[in-house]
């Protein structure tokens, strides 16, 4: 008789139907505290990145809390008049704020999706189109709509490094490294195979 | 220049919006059936790309591929709950209805003006392209361009001529008829995983798409783009962009509507949304897909070593018995609407005109194998047992009790006899040159190569010809067609 043909000789050595091991729970606590440790760290990396990039260019460290500030008090934020220490303190709390919030939506994004265990490659790209996706909703399309004033106000160099450069080598690559680091949620590894020589597959038979 | 909106337009980009979100949710319900992707044609365990499941299966308990299935939340599949068979029906009444769409935008688009909104004329446009990018960059609008600026009509024409394109043609690569009649299609494409694959990230494409549609409207000034696309007006006053919006809004509300009913109607009235669904969807796949016979001829080579089973085994005493004594003394019964009635053992079976083929198993679920099968052409058992006229259809019975799904009776097939004599139909007793594994059918099993492989019944004990099937099981025409509403013909 083949391995096979002694399947059907006992029925409890059949999984229960649909069930399997679990790789991943979903536990809402867990999605928001390690979201918002993630956040905090990319968004620290992210405001890091923009202030040294800022400073290179224009000789303004001060210019990515002026533009967080204007997401709330509008474009008088930019003006050379703006205190700077106003400016420091409300947008390191806009800023910090939005970390917190983009950094739970891409954990809750991950495992609403079964991606909390998936390969650290894939997490690295979800990492960096997630960056690229809130650089494009908050400065094409949210900022325009609670900040006129701002449409045209940056030169390309300027958007280029602490816009698109500082989200997409930055931010998401931070947010993804939090994830593969500490991998939350992840219970075991599903990608292990003979190659590896721990996983036997086919799994139901050997 | 100022080609506006015409009401065609118009009305197709509102339909569109309705189809692509019922394609995409009952995409995602596909996926659930098996939610993981692959580049390779094998699908073994741990060669998948990407997966969307919570769960792997275990080492020390056996398992088939039905139990990889990955129940879905209605608030994001259509149905959701693991309802692959309605989620399929939505997602083809959804294709019928983009397609029309999609050819009645092509046909404005080609009848007016309209098509050099989309498609560029000028090497300029790629310079244009560039302009309008560095303008988003400084968070500014680009110049109109004519009437879109080049990074719009670089994308729409994208969209429209090499998404959508590619869109259909890895979903038909899918299709066990189309790829087994032209098994150089799904190759196009890297083989019938990988359009797997590439109809996925298209849809991620679409999805992104959609993302930066909208946040570009919105730079560009909501108002007057939703007053542009719902009433065709390039300089609304106020009044009319409060019109604009109250239109929007409601569309949106009756789509959202409409995707609470389909859920909801599929998830309590599941046979009502079956058979409503079945009418628009089976004629057209019968039409176009169900003729097509199968040719497939893989090599040797291509053979998938250690392929996954589906669905457990019998596990009545009788089934045991047999498989223990190497189903010696079982006779396979051919009967019905016959002339001839038939009992037949597997040696008798094997001494009848015999068939071998190499050719690629294609699961509903969406994983697929490559296994060489040698039996007897059905057509050959046809010819012996001398159908009547009155015999349609062929009904399989098998020794399966479907001991873990208990209450819903043995399972069964209903096929119609055209296919029965298409070449590559056979009844199968051998798999890669052994006796028919019993995970994968002993003694006899039904290879219908055109077909997705849950008409390819396992553990067959009788085949019955008959006239009608509605008062067989649920009147659907297969155990699965009765109890998960999937399709009575599979060749998609």
């Amino acid at each position: 008789m083949t391995n096979s043909e002694s399947q059907t000789k006992n029925r409890e050595s059949w999984a229960p139907p649909r069930v399997g091991l679990q790789v991943e729970r979903r536990d809402r606590w867990e999605v928001v505290r390690h979201g918002t440790f993630a956040g905090l760290l990319a968004g620290f990396a992210l405001g890091a990145a923009e202030i040294v990039a800022s400073t290179a260019l224009r000789g303004d460290p001060w210019l990515p809390f002026d533009f967080a500030v204007a997401i709330v008090v509008g474009p008088d934020a930019l003006a050379p008049a703006f205190p700077v220490a106003a400016s420091v303190a409300l947008g390191t709390v806009i800023h910090t704020f939005l970390s917190v919030l983009f950094g739970v939506m891409f954990l809750s994004a991950l495992a609403l999706t079964f991606q909390l265990s998936a390969r650290s490659w894939l997490i690295a790209l979800y990492g960096v189109v997630f960056a690229l996706t809130v650089w494009e909703v908050n400065f094409l399309a949210v900022l325009p709509l609670i900040a006129p004033g701002l449409k045209g106000r940056i030169d390309l160099a300027t958007q280029l490094w602490n816009g698109i450069v500082s989200y997409s080598l930055v931010y998401g690559p931070v947010l993804a490294a939090y994830v593969v680091w500490i991998r939350p949620g992840t219970l075991d590894r599903w990608w292990l195979t003979d190659r590896d020589g721990v996983e036997a597959a086919p799994l139901g038979r050997d | 220049m100022d080609l506006g909106f015409p009401l065609g337009i118009r009305l197709t980009h509102a339909f569109n919006l309705v189809f692509l979100t019922l394609l995409i949710r009952s995409g995602i319900e596909i996926l659930g059936g098996h939610p993981m992707l692959y580049f390779n044609d094998h699908c073994r365990p741990g060669s998948e790309w990407i997966r969307f499941t919570s769960k792997r299966m275990f080492r020390n308990l056996r398992w088939t591929a039905e139990d990889e299935k990955q129940s879905y939340t209605p608030w994001l599949a259509l149905p959701g709950r693991d309802n692959l068979g309605l989620g399929r029906f939505w997602h083809f009444v959804a294709v019928i209805g983009w397609l029309l769409t999609g050819l009645i935008y092509l046909f404005v688009l080609s009848t007016s003006e309209q098509w050099q909104r989309i498609v560029p004329t000028s090497w300029t446009v790629f310079n244009n392209a560039w302009q309008a990018a560095v303008a988003y960059l400084r968070l500014d609008v680009p110049l109109p361009g004519n009437p879109y600026n080049g990074l719009q009509q670089l994308t729409y024409f994208a969209l429209v001529f090499v998404l959508t394109p590619l869109q259909i043609a890895t979903g038909l690569a899918m299709s066990p008829a189309l790829a087994g009649r032209f098994q150089w299609f799904p190759r196009l494409f890297g083989g019938r995983q990988a359009a797997r694959s590439l109809h996925f990230i298209g849809l991620i494409a679409f999805v992104a798409f959609t993302v930066h549609h909208v946040a570009l409207v919105i730079a560009h000034g909501l108002l007057d783009g939703l007053a542009a696309i719902v009433l065709g007006e390039q300089a609304p006053t106020a009044a009319e962009q409060a019109v604009a919006v109250a239109i929007a809004l409601i569309f949106l509300i009756a789509l959202i509507a409409l995707h609470v009913w389909a859920t909801r109607r599929s998830l309590l009235q599941p046979r009502a949304m079956q058979n409503a669904l079945q009418r628009i969807v089976d004629p057209v796949q019968a039409l176009l897909l169900q003729p097509l016979t199968s040719q497939q001829s893989y090599r040797p080579e291509d053979i998938t070593q250690d392929p996954r089973p589906n669905g457990r085994p019998p596990g009545n005493q009788a089934f045991i018995d047999l498989v223990e004594r190497g189903f010696a003394g079982w006779k396979f019964e051919v009967g019905g609407l016959v002339d001839r009635p038939l009992s037949l053992s597997l040696e008798e079976l094997r001494r009848l005109q015999s068939q071998h083929q190499i050719t690629q198993h294609k699961c509903i679920q969406g994983w697929s194998y490559t296994a060489a099968w040698q039996g007897v052409p059905l057509g050959v058992l046809l010819e012996h047992c001398e159908p009547t006229r009155d015999a349609r259809y062929i009904l399989f019975r098998t020794f399966d009790e479907k001991w873990e799904e208990p209450g819903h009776g043995e399972y069964y097939s209903v096929i119609d006899l055209d296919l029965a004599r298409a070449s590559q139909t056979l009844i199968a007793y051998d798999m890669n040159g052994q006796p028919l594994p019993t995970a994968f059918g002993a003694p006899l099993r039904l290879r219908l190569e055109n077909q997705l492989g849950y008409k390819m019944v396992k553990w067959i004990r009788s085949m019955e010809l008959i006239a009608d099937y509605h008062d067989i099981g649920a009147g659907c025409g297969g155990w699965r067609a009765d109890l998960l509403h999937y399709s009575r013909i599979a060749p998609i």
